[in-house]
């Protein structure tokens, strides 16, 4: 099971993605969106292509500190209390495999692409929203991603 | 398959009939090839017959309570009846009983068959189930009026019989699986006709024309593009040069550009420093941060994961003894198993105690600690983006002066704003093709990618109702080709049936003229509509005799008084004819058809004649001299084997009933 990239996504970053050596950024940056929103969306294969099945690059020793965002999230999601130690074990046993290159289980990747795909919609609204048909430049790019971060934060609390 | 059907015995208890069991068999268990029933007048002849057809075609279950009642046994206290057939198809035998209930006026079939035993209800094996029904079973237990019906399209059709013992339904059976599949197909699918293909097949015209315009368009703006860019180029260059002609800018404009690019390589390497804290997840946020911490602390506060993994109690439950050192018994150990699972894998273990050792060597002691350097790199990063354009501010300062100084200049700027708006204009409108927007119509639409997706989409449904449609014009075609022969073959099988039937018409009654014109739903014959009684008996026998010795099924055939309305003369060739019809023939005499008939079917098939007489009790003198020879008694029958009993049954005794 691969982490999965839509198409649109890369046209979108196409400006941005010149300064970001690795495809696996802009899956990045739409899944912390994804992530921070909590937004998932589904995507078709036709519309999505594969990416790699573990972490890449700079993301290689973060493999770790990722899933365990997503699974303190997707753990919220379903509502899952600590202290329910036999749904706990079911969940975590459902989302990871320590087996796999990814740390994530087939069905905890795909979770993890619905995210990513999810993250993709927010950051488009976003930036629509501020008349930005998309980014031109990582360094403008940037300070209004993490500006976007902070709104979902806000709002969550 | 071909079918070969022959009647062992049939029974009649508690019915309007004498009680009787006949049976055909020989001692070698096979049938005889003609029985001949003697039934004298009052015994219930019609009733045994009309018996032997709702038995073998299931036809009672429409009975009404007077139908049921009238086959009551007179002055007979019994509640229940039954009429049992026994017959062998193909080599095994088959059973089926009508039984009736008076009490409540009902019948009920029951079956018996191989392989399946008794069951209840009228369930023939699928093979006889074609010859087993209500209008085919009048062809093989036959009488006289059901000979006269056989010229008649109102009650009759004999193309069916035909279609049935020449098989050619398996033609339309084949035709009916063949709308079956049809059916499956086009259910799966949204449009089926002309018209959805039409409507399709335009869609993709359309789309074919419109992508290819806007590919046209798209290449011919980038066309465009690149002699803007290129003439832009010419001019910067230009510009440049003229500029650095002014000795008195001309160093300071080194400088500014110098400087500009040294901006330009900062602001691209803060960029990198904020996007590398920007893929820690941590670092995005602090609430992220606390959160990561927080998973944590949760799951050392629920001691996950556990120091001790599945495996230890999976293996404990294989010992003979807990680690505690008492005994384990099954029960324990299926308790031990079940509570292992609980309990999270060693690898498992083994992942989320890295996690949370990751959570505290990334996320640190201080989480809030990560988005405060992120932060700092933005702000590092705006400092850097607002020098650069300090620097662009400055160097573009310089330019003006040099473009004061040299009026030239000014147009070459000019030309240069001119180009550079050019340039953004095509941009724009070449960055309408690569739009994802997928919310317009297609004239709408510009993106390429969305409007090939829907190309594709659109050719997907093209070709799927083609295959619909491919699909449809061979099932049309083999249909009707299906028909054709099927028609085809009727009408051969009919034509030949019918001449080779005139052929024994012919035999029977060579002085007449009557002939079979043509077979279709019944016998027509040529110039007239109808005969005598004793014509239209022969022409049935001729018709049927054809039929039965042409088909590849072999069916018994029972008739009640085959040559009673038929002349004297013609009797003697009946008698011939009849031992051919069929490889069991089984007729209802009475006393009058013994002259000509019985004695020229002696001759026509010496020592294959089995002769039974019933009759009811009533006459001792009779009774007495029944006994004298085999006989089978019931309650209120006699059923005596033997010609010669047979033959010395006494019109007297027939009539004195």
């Amino acid at each position: 099971m691969y982490f999965r990239l839509q198409e649109a996504a890369r046209e979108w970053f196409k400006d941005v993605s010149k300064e970001m050596p690795i495809d696996f950024d802009i899956y990045y940056l739409c899944l912390m969106a994804g992530l921070a929103s909590g937004r998932k969306a589904e995507a078709s294969q036709a519309d999505t292509s594969d990416l790699t099945n573990y972490f890449p690059g700079a993301y290689r020793g973060k493999g770790r500190i990722i899933t365990a965002f997503f699974l303190s999230r997707e753990l919220k999601a379903l509502g899952i209390a600590f202290e329910e130690r036999n749904s706990l074990h079911s969940a975590i046993r459902e989302l990871v495999d320590p087996l796999s290159s990814s740390h994530l289980s087939d069905q905890g990747i795909k979770e993890i692409n619905k995210y990513s795909f999810g993250g993709f919609k927010v950051l488009v609204e976003y930036f629509q929203k501020r008349l930005i048909d998309r980014p031109r430049t990582l360094e403008g790019f940037l300070p209004m991603y993490k500006q976007l971060i902070d709104e979902f934060v806000v709002l969550e609390k | 398959m071909s079918t070969i059907l022959k009647i062992a015995n049939w029974k009649s208890e508690g019915l309007r009939c004498p009680d009787h069991n006949v049976s055909f068999l020989m001692p070698s268990d096979e049938v005889y090839p003609i029985s001949l029933l003697q039934m004298p007048n009052g015994t219930g002849k019609t009733t045994t017959l009309e018996l032997l057809r709702a038995t073998l075609s299931g036809s009672a279950e429409q009975w009404d309570k007077d139908k049921v009642r009238s086959f009551r046994k007179r002055d007979s206290e019994s509640e229940r009846g039954f009429f049992q057939v026994n017959l062998i198809f193909n080599g095994s035998r088959v059973t089926l009983t009508l039984t009736f209930d008076f009490d409540n006026e009902t019948v009920e079939y029951s079956t018996t068959r191989p392989g399946i035993g008794l069951e209840k209800g009228f369930s023939p094996p699928r093979d006889l189930k074609k010859f087993l029904n209500e209008s085919f079973v009048n062809y093989f237990i036959f009488d006289g009026e059901l000979a006269e019906q056989l010229l008649d399209r109102n009650y009759t059709n004999a193309q069916r019989i035909i279609e049935d013992l020449f098989q050619i339904n398996l033609l339309t059976s084949v035709s009916n699986e063949i709308n079956r599949y049809w059916s499956g197909v086009a259910e799966s699918k949204s449009a089926k006709g002309e018209t959805g293909l039409s409507r399709r097949r335009n869609r993709v015209d359309d789309l074919e024309k419109l992508l290819s315009s806007r590919k046209q368009e798209r290449t011919k703006l980038e066309k465009e593009l690149v002699k803007v860019t290129k003439a832009l180029e010419t001019r910067n260059e230009q510009f440049r040069k003229q500029l650095s002609q002014q000795r008195e800018i001309q160093g300071q404009l080194l400088e500014a550009e110098r400087h500009l690019n040294s901006m330009g390589v900062n602001v691209r390497m803060s960029a990198k420093d904020v996007l590398d804290e920007v893929r820690n997840p941590h670092s995005l946020s602090s609430s992220f941060a606390t959160e990561m911490v927080s998973l944590k602390t949760s799951l050392d506060r629920v001691k996950l994961p556990e120091s001790t993994a599945r495996e230890f109690f999976e293996e404990l439950a294989e010992e003979d003894e807990c680690i505690c050192g008492r005994g384990l018994d099954d029960e324990t150990r299926r308790s031990i198993k079940q509570r292992a699972k609980n309990y999270l894998g060693s690898d498992d273990v083994a992942l989320l105690n890295q996690i949370k050792t990751d959570i505290t060597t990334f996320v640190g002691t201080f989480p809030e600690q990560n988005e405060e350097k992120l932060e700092q790199n933005i702000d590092l990063l705006r400092v850097a983006c607002n020098r650069e354009m300090e620097a662009k501010t400055e160097r573009d300062q310089i330019e003006n002066e040099g473009v004061l100084n040299d009026p030239k200049l000014e147009e070459v700027r000019a030309e240069i704003d001119d180009l550079e708006q050019t340039q953004a204009k095509i941009s724009a409108d070449l960055a309408k093709y690569e739009s994802l927007d997928e919310s317009a119509g297609d004239s709408s639409t510009f993106g390429i990618s969305i409007l090939q997706k829907r190309l594709t989409n659109a050719e997907k449904q093209l070709a799927e109702i083609t295959k619909t449609l491919e699909i449809k014009q061979k099932r049309d075609l083999l249909v009707n080709l299906l028909k054709v022969a099927q028609d085809t073959a009727l009408k051969g099988i009919s034509q030949e049936i019918g001449q080779e039937a005139n052929e024994r018409i012919m035999q029977l009654m060579p002085d007449n003229a009557i002939r079979i014109e043509s077979i279709d739903k019944c016998l027509n014959l040529r110039g007239q509509e109808g005969g005598s009684v004793g014509e239209t008996l022969s022409v049935a026998y001729a018709f049927l005799a054809t039929l039965f010795t042409r088909a590849e099924h072999r069916l018994p055939f029972v008739v009640d008084s085959p040559a009673n309305p038929i002349d004297l003369k013609i009797r003697t060739k009946v008698a011939e004819l009849v031992p051919r019809l069929a490889d069991q023939f089984v007729a209802f005499t009475i006393l009058s058809e013994r002259q000509s008939f019985v004695s020229s079917l002696e001759r026509s098939a010496p020592g294959q004649i089995y002769y039974l007489t019933l009759f009811r009790k009533g006459s001792d003198e009779l009774e007495k001299k029944a006994k004298t020879f085999a006989t089978t008694e019931s309650d209120d029958g006699l059923c005596v084997e033997g010609a010669v009993f047979f033959n010395d049954f006494h019109l007297d005794n027939e009539e004195s009933k």
